[in-house]
């Protein structure tokens, strides 16, 4: 066999090409045969981080799945507008939406607590950072926290996954002045309940979880109220005060006819207005 | 020849000492400063680097009569990076917390110059076993630095090994204050220079 000359141009192209398929091949086949076990690890995982923020830590893998589904009671995903969207699970939004929509568990903390937890998301030193903060249900005080990052520095910024940082978040009030409150600053500096410490020599770190916390439990409690609003604007349309309203839509078309002093129910032909409705449960009645 | 002749010790412990990847070769240093605030993520650094040399070196010389010269760069970062990238899937799929714990680290193997060093200086010109055995060599040797950073970046910057804390309390309670500046990345490179120098004093003939 003749030797190749592999310093041809033809050969180098050549080869440069069917290196990049092969490649290409092998990495689009290993990540496409091993797509569903990382799933399974992803969700478990994210499970797992949910529960930390319930204070249930150190489960064994197996577990977790169980006491989700015993500790999380409901989920619900609101738009920035504070609409509930119908059908949505909140575990399926993405880290990445959260902004866009806010998904919120309704769960049980580990001392049977209730408590809604809150998935946030940030921007740290060198990359995204995530967590989940559970609050009472009038969203006054932690109950507990779990933080976790893409790629903070080993033994700096990366403290802020550990137990140590996030327990400290326990038990503080969240708002003040009507605003959220809570949030990070540089160790010793905090002068008020609401001020966590952050991690020495990882200010920046620190401070992205800070701003996390605070813009992050912010924007929830903007859609929530928001959504309050809009809940408050629509017209109150119960039974008893339904006719007093004239936008609402009212089932009891008779009673409301009647308050107006004009009989709506055809079958009741009186010849004075006044004496046309008695109102014995709001129904016509001809008086004569 | 045999599978452990003279040649192939050779290629195997002399990464350890006197062509150390780290303190000789100085090849590698930016990760030694990275990821060496914490004994275990530097422990977890060495290990993978270590098999990744070992394979990347392996492969490349395989393959080295048939690389095309001017491309040799680029072939050999090819084999890397596909290499790194399907041992992140494998342990994303199978050791779920390790791929978690290795996560920035994994992107930094690839671009770990001790493998482009050592591909280009050995597997290129050397047969597959002892490329292989000079792969494992400089993995460990490096991971040796790795580990002795570590260990001192921990045990004074935080008190702690692994995460046990073994400075005793009482040593806190007679004044004894953990040293910041061990957690900054600075400290890093004072202490890999304490280690070329002590190494340097020990082997006259570098010098």
């Amino acid at each position: 066999m003749a030797k190749i000359n592999t310093n041809s141009n033809v050969y180098t192209i050549c080869y440069a090409a069917v290196m990049v398929v092969l490649v290409a091949f092998l990495l689009a086949f290993v990540s496409e045969s091993l797509k569903d076990k990382q799933k399974a690890n992803v969700d478990i995982d994210k499970k797992s981080q949910i529960l930390a923020s319930l204070n249930v830590r150190g489960l064994a893998k197996s577990d977790v799945e169980a006491k989700y589904n015993e500790l999380i009671q409901e989920t619900y995903v609101l738009t920035p507008d504070g609409q509930e969207i119908e059908g949505a699970d909140a575990f399926d939004v993405d880290t990445k939406e959260i902004g866009d929509k806010f998904p919120i568990y309704l769960a049980k903390t580990a001392d049977g607590e209730d408590a809604y937890v809150l998935p946030l998301k940030g921007r740290g030193l060198w990359g995204g950072l995530w967590g989940y903060v559970a609050v009472t249900l009038d969203c006054e005080k932690v109950l507990g926290a779990y933080f976790d990052h893409e790629s903070e520095t080993a033994g700096l910024g990366a403290l802020i996954k550990e137990e140590k940082f996030q327990s400290q978040f326990i038990g503080r009030p969240v708002m003040a002045d009507g605003k959220v409150a809570l949030t990070v600053v540089k160790k010793g500096t905090s002068e008020a309940e609401t001020q966590v410490d952050g991690v020495t020599g990882a200010t920046l770190t620190s401070k992205g979880v800070g701003e996390m916390v605070l813009s992050g439990i912010q924007q929830y409690v903007d859609a929530i109220c928001k959504g309050f609003e809009a809940a408050l604007a629509q017209p109150q349309c119960d039974a008893e005060k339904c006719c007093e309203k004239p936008e609402c839509v009212c089932a009891d078309k008779k009673a409301c006819a009647c308050q107006d002093g004009n009989c709506g129910d055809e079958a009741c032909n009186c010849a004075s207005e006044d004496n046309c409705c008695a109102r014995e449960a709001c129904a016509c009645k001809c008086v004569e | 020849m045999s599978m452990f002749s003279k040649a192939n010790k050779e290629a195997l412990t002399s990464p350890l000492n006197l062509n150390n990847p780290v303190v000789v070769q100085v090849l590698g240093i930016c990760s030694a400063l990275a990821v060496t605030a914490q004994l275990e993520p530097a422990i977890v650094m060495g290990l993978s680097v270590t098999i990744i040399t070992a394979f990347s070196n392996l492969i490349i010389s395989l393959i080295r009569n048939s690389i095309p010269n001017r491309i040799r760069i680029i072939v050999q970062l090819v084999v890397v990076a596909a290499l790194v990238t399907i041992v992140s899937q494998v342990l994303k799929a199978f050791a779920y917390d390790v791929s978690v714990q290795l996560s920035v680290y994994v992107g930094l193997i690839i671009t770990n110059c001790i493998l482009m060093g050592r591909l280009e200086a050995f597997a290129m010109m050397n047969k597959p076993w002892p490329s292989f055995l000079d792969g494992i060599g400089n993995g460990i040797g490096y991971a040796i630095i790795l580990i002795i950073v570590g260990f001192f970046r921990e045990l004074l910057g935080a008190g702690t090994l692994l995460g046990i804390q073994v400075v005793p309390q009482w040593c806190y309670d007679h004044g004894y204050v953990n040293n910041g500046m061990m957690t900054m990345p600075a400290m890093s490179l004072i202490i890999v220079g304490c280690v070329i120098w002590a190494h340097r004093a020990f082997n006259k003939d570098l010098q």
